[in-house]
Order: C-alpha cells, then sequence, then structure tokens
C-alpha cells in the first residue's frame, strides 16, 4: 500500500512539485515576474538614466553623461511654478472630492434596502467604465463659452455673478472653460466614484451597534460623526485621496481640452517630449510626481489607508 | 433601530448623483441634435450614427482597440492570475517589496509609466531594431499595467476563501493537479473573472498610455476621439461617445450578474 503511493508520487510531475514548493513558487511566479521586470522595471529604470542626461542648449542634442543638470534645471521659477500649480490644483480637487463623496457614501452604506443599495453602487461604478476621455470632453460642451452653463445661467440672471467669479485671479479666466476653476471642476468630476468607492468600503465596516452605543451615551447626532464615524471612515478617505491626488498631479488631458496657456505636469512632460525633444527634462519632470506619490503612499499605508479595501 | 437618513443628506445625495450622470446625458441627448454647429436644439436625426458608420477611420479605429484589448486581457489576466495565486499562497523573501512595487501602477500617474516605456522601446530600438511603435508595443504596455490590477483582484478574491478547502482536497487524496483543475480554479474562477473584465475595460478606456505607446498605424477609439475633439466639439463624437457608453454599460451590467449568480 505504502509503496504504491511511493511509486505513483515518484511518476507524478504533480507530487514532484508538492514536494518541491520552492519550484512551484518559481514556476507560478516566474513568468509574471519577468514579465514585470523587463516591461515595468525596465522602462522606470530607463527613465531615471533619461533624467540624468542632459540637452545641450546650443546643439539641441542629448549627452548621454551622467549629470545633475537637468535636475537643476527643473528648479528654474517657471518650472517650479509648475510644480505649485499642479500640487495645489491636486491638493484643492481632492478636498473637494472628500466633501462631495463623503454624503453619498454615507447615504449608500445608511440605505436599508439591500437592492436599492447594490443599484446606488453599480451607479457609481457606472461612470468610471465609461470612458474618462468622453467625460472630460461632455464638459467642453456646459463649460465652453457659448456652452451650457453660459446659457442657463442668462436665462435665469446670474451672468452677473460669473463674470465676476471669472475675473478673481488665479481662478478665472476669459470664460469658464479656459480658467482654473473650470479645470477644478472637471478634476472634481471625473476622479470622485475613485473617492466615494472607498470611503463607501471603510463606512461598510463601521458596526450599526457603534453608532447606536454613541447615541446611547448620549452623543448629538454630529458629536457621533465627529468622534466615531469619521475617524473609522478615515482610511477609506486616504485610499481614495491616494486615487484623486496621483490622478490629478499625472493628468494632462483635463488641462490640455480645457486650460490656458499655463502649464500642469502632465502638459509639461507632453511639450518637453514631444515639441521641444528635451527628453531628459520631461524625464526629470515625471520623476517629482514618482516621488511626491511613493511618498504619499507610504504615508497612507502608515496611517492605515489600504486596510479597509484590499 | 438606527435613525434614519435626514431628508436633505439623502437630497444632496441625489444631488451629487445628478452631478455624475448629466454631463453624460448631455452627450446623448445631443448626439441625436441636428444642428451641426451651436447648442440650439433644432430637430431630431440619427444622421450623425449613420455618418459614423460610413467613416473607415472609426471602423479601423474599433478593430484595433478590440484587438488591443482582447490580447492584452488574455496575457495579463493568465499571468495576473498565476501572481496573484502565488501571492495568496505561499510566504517567501522579498514578498513585501514585491507587494510594494505591485501597487505603483495603480498609484503612479499614467503619464509616468507612458514616457519609460517609450524610453524603454526606444532604448531597445537603437540596440536592436526591436519595438517599432505600434499596435505590439501597445499591447505589450497594456499587458503590464494590467498584470498588477489583475494579481490584485484575484489575490483578494482568494483571501475571502477558506483555506481548510484546499487542505481538505488534498486530505481527500486529490493530488496537486487534481486539487488546481477541481477546487482552487473553481473557487478563484469569479474572481479571475472579474479580474479580467477590470482588465479589458481599463485597456478600452485607457488613452495616455496608447497615445505614448502607439505608431501612425495604430489608431484605437480613444485616440480618435482626443485628436477630433481637441478641434471641436462633433456630433459625431458625441454619437461615437454614446455607443461606447451603451456598450461598456451592457458589457458590465450583464457580465457579474451572469458569473456570480450565488453570494
Amino acid at each position: 500500500m505504502i509503496k504504491t503511493t511511493q511509486i505513483s508520487d515518484q511518476t507524478d510531475l504533480f507530487g514532484f512539485l508538492y514536494r518541491h514548493p520552492t519550484l512551484t513558487l518559481a514556476i507560478l511566479l516566474g513568468p509574471p515576474l519577468i514579465w514585470l521586470l523587463i516591461f515595468y522595471l525596465g522602462p522606470l529604470l530607463a527613465l531615471l538614466l533619461q533624467s540624468f542626461y542632459h540637452l545641450d542648449p546650443f546643439t539641441g542634442l542629448i549627452l548621454r553623461k551622467l549629470t545633475l543638470a537637468t535636475y537643476r534645471e527643473l528648479l528654474t521659477p517657471a518650472n517650479v511654478d509648475i510644480f505649485v500649480r499642479s500640487l495645489t490644483m491636486a491638493l484643492a480637487v481632492t478636498l473637494a472630492d472628500i466633501v462631495l463623496a463623503f454624503p453619498l457614501a454615507y447615504t449608500m452604506v445608511r440605505l436599508a434596502s439591500p437592492r436599492w443599495k447594490g443599484f446606488l453602487y453599480l451607479s457609481v461604478l457606472l461612470p468610471l467604465w465609461s470612458s474618462y476621455l468622453i467625460r472630460v470632453y461632455a464638459w467642453k460642451l456646459i463649460l465652453a463659452k457659448e456652452g451650457i452653463l453660459t446659457y442657463l445661467l442668462a436665462h435665469v440672471g446670474l451672468q452677473g455673478w460669473m463674470e465676476k467669479i471669472l475675473q478673481l485671479p488665479g481662478i478665472g479666466g476669459p470664460s469658464l472653460a479656459v480658467s482654473n476653476l473650470g479645470i477644478f471642476l472637471v478634476f472634481l468630476y471625473v476622479w470622485l466614484p475613485y473617492m466615494i468607492l472607498p470611503i463607501q468600503a471603510a463606512l461598510e465596516r463601521v458596526p450599526d451597534s457603534l453608532i447606536e452605543a454613541s447615541a446611547d451615551l448620549g452623543a448629538q447626532g454630529w458629536q457621533t460623526f465627529r468622534y466615531v464615524i469619521f475617524p473609522l471612515a478615515l482610511p477609506g478617505i486616504l485610499a481614495g485621496s491616494v486615487f484623486t491626488f496621483s490622478l490629478t498631479l499625472g493628468d494632462f488631458v483635463v488641462p490640455y481640452s480645457l486650460g490656458n496657456s499655463s502649464y500642469f505636469i502632465g502638459q509639461a512632460v507632453l511639450a518637453f517630449q514631444g515639441t521641444s525633444g528635451n527628453i531628459p527634462l520631461a524625464a526629470a519632470f515625471t520623476v517629482v510626481p514618482m516621488g511626491i506619490m511613493i511618498v504619499y503612499l507610504l504615508v497612507a499605508k502608515r496611517l492605515g489607508a489600504f486596510e479597509s479595501v484590499s | 433601530m438606527l435613525a434614519r437618513i435626514p431628508t436633505w443628506l439623502r437630497g444632496v445625495s441625489y444631488a451629487i448623483y445628478g452631478f455624475l450622470y448629466l454631463p453624460i446625458l448631455l452627450i446623448a441627448i445631443y448626439s441625436f441634435n441636428r444642428a451641426r454647429f451651436g447648442l440650439a436644439w433644432t430637430g431630431f436625426t440619427f444622421d450623425w450614427y449613420f455618418s459614423l458608420f460610413q467613416n473607415a477611420l472609426v471602423w479601423q479605429a474599433t478593430q484595433n482597440t478590440l484587438v488591443l484589448a482582447l490580447v492584452s486581457t488574455l496575457v495579463s489576466t493568465l499571468l495576473g492570475s498565476l501572481l496573484g495565486y502565488g501571492l495568496y499562497r505561499y510566504r517567501f523573501p522579498g514578498k513585501k517589496i514585491l507587494q510594494g512595487l505591485m501597487l505603483l501602477p495603480v498609484i503612479v500617474p499614467d503619464i509616468v509609466m507612458a514616457i519609460a516605456l517609450l524610453l524603454f522601446y526606444q532604448f531597445v530600438r537603437f540596440y536592436t531594431g526591436l519595438f517599432e511603435l505600434g499596435l505590439g508595443t501597445m499591447i505589450l504596455a497594456h499587458i503590464t499595467f494590467q498584470i498588477a490590477f489583475v494579481a490584485i483582484v484575484v489575490r483578494s478574491r482568494l483571501q475571502l476563501l477558506d483555506p481548510a478547502l484546499e487542505e481538505a482536497a488534498y486530505d481527500l487524496y486529490a493530488n496537486t493537479w487534481q486539487k488546481l483543475r477541481y477546487v482552487t480554479l473553481p473557487l478563484a474562477m469569479p474572481g479571475i473573472q472579474a479580474a479580467a473584465l477590470l482588465a479589458f475595460t481599463l485597456s478600452i478606456d485607457d488613452f495616455v498610455i496608447s497615445f505614448f505607446t502607439s505608431g501612425p498605424e495604430s489608431l484605437t477609439l480613444p485616440i480618435l476621439i482626443y485628436s477630433t475633439a481637441r478641434r471641436g466639439v462633433t456630433p459625431e463624437i458625441n454619437a461615437l461617445s454614446t455607443l461606447i457608453i451603451l456598450t461598456t454599460l451592457i458589457l458590465v451590467v450583464g457580465f457579474p450578474l451572469r458569473s456570480a449568480p450565488h453570494r
């Protein structure tokens, strides 16, 4: 009896693998890891290497010699402006998305009927699955100078208000479509589902009994929110903010299709890579958001951002 | 029981839902507007859909988009599932680092990956002549960003399973192959399907990485929309967008219902 199993085990490839878990692991992980090594780490290294090259301003040729000159160029006031503008926008969009996402996520979680809940959940997911370009582009219809919003505001007699807002420095512009306010609105819109879903996942884990207990102990509605619900939702908020922040930081489609001549990081990368052919500078430009996001992720992880989602 | 949601909160929530859907509805409505320019409603028409169907460029782009999405989803689902299963089942040195690295494509802005791949292709082409930009390089790029998403979804679904099930299979004298074939794979299947669907929609929707890794011949729908819309709002693009949204809607709503009837 014992002998036969031994024989069949020896002839059986899977029996052999069972006794050699390291080999099994290598077979499982080998192909995906080799792929990621070549097509993921390879490109990132190529990017890093390029950022240490430098474009000679006189000959227009790229000097393939390691130097920090490109990073020095990165710190010129014009470029620092781009970083500040992008970071401010990413921060503003993230905060506004939290404000909009929270009530929605809360309503979704606290609604009694599971059917209705499922429907609302799917309704948040669906815009995410419809093309992002199309959703950006829809806003051109709304925000353009002769767009829907202008039309509507004129009908209710509020166009004076909009003109006042558009005259504000730093926010306004000739029309909503080419103002920073317009860019902000579109970012707010396209990334909103990325904020709703993690907050919803976090709130889903708050047991009803905790909220009841808070009420039993005499907490007012806002106290329960401030001391019970909000702290427990914080990991979800952080996870969502990783997405909204990163997506805003690197995007070039929104400012490109709506914006004015002041660049955001994504646009700068596109311009340096394409029109001006300064690939080292484009590479150095991308290293910054990558660095920011890695730090952001580490901080968020330490604060427990991904415990509720993954 | 719990206090009900206050009416104002309910109102605010539905207003935010409106905000999510209004722009998409506008596109659909304007795809039926007779006027070529401007926003005034001049009558209902299907003309823009007809002219879309006669546009050879649109057909070419649709074909490229589908080939790209199908091939990349197939490969990335295979590789990503292996990775997801390995991460779920085994402990090994460097696992933490690998998990951290896998999060990178999810959180690092697309443009970083796009430029990195472009430089990498240039670099290899310089020495070997391989990787001429086109559908091939786009497929490689898509697989690369899809793998991480697939692995994360598959692993998190596997973690919901009872580990005793796999042990029970061994107790009942299943060999490794039988265990994989009759226990692990069927249990992992809903996760793998969900991951494949995610990979597919990510590929169809991807613009930034496609834009940088594409060649002159490999136009996809997002690239077509981008380059057309930059010149101005056209009713054909509204019609095309409406069709794309409808297609994804059918795909997404139709799939999960069939693949996961219970739970």
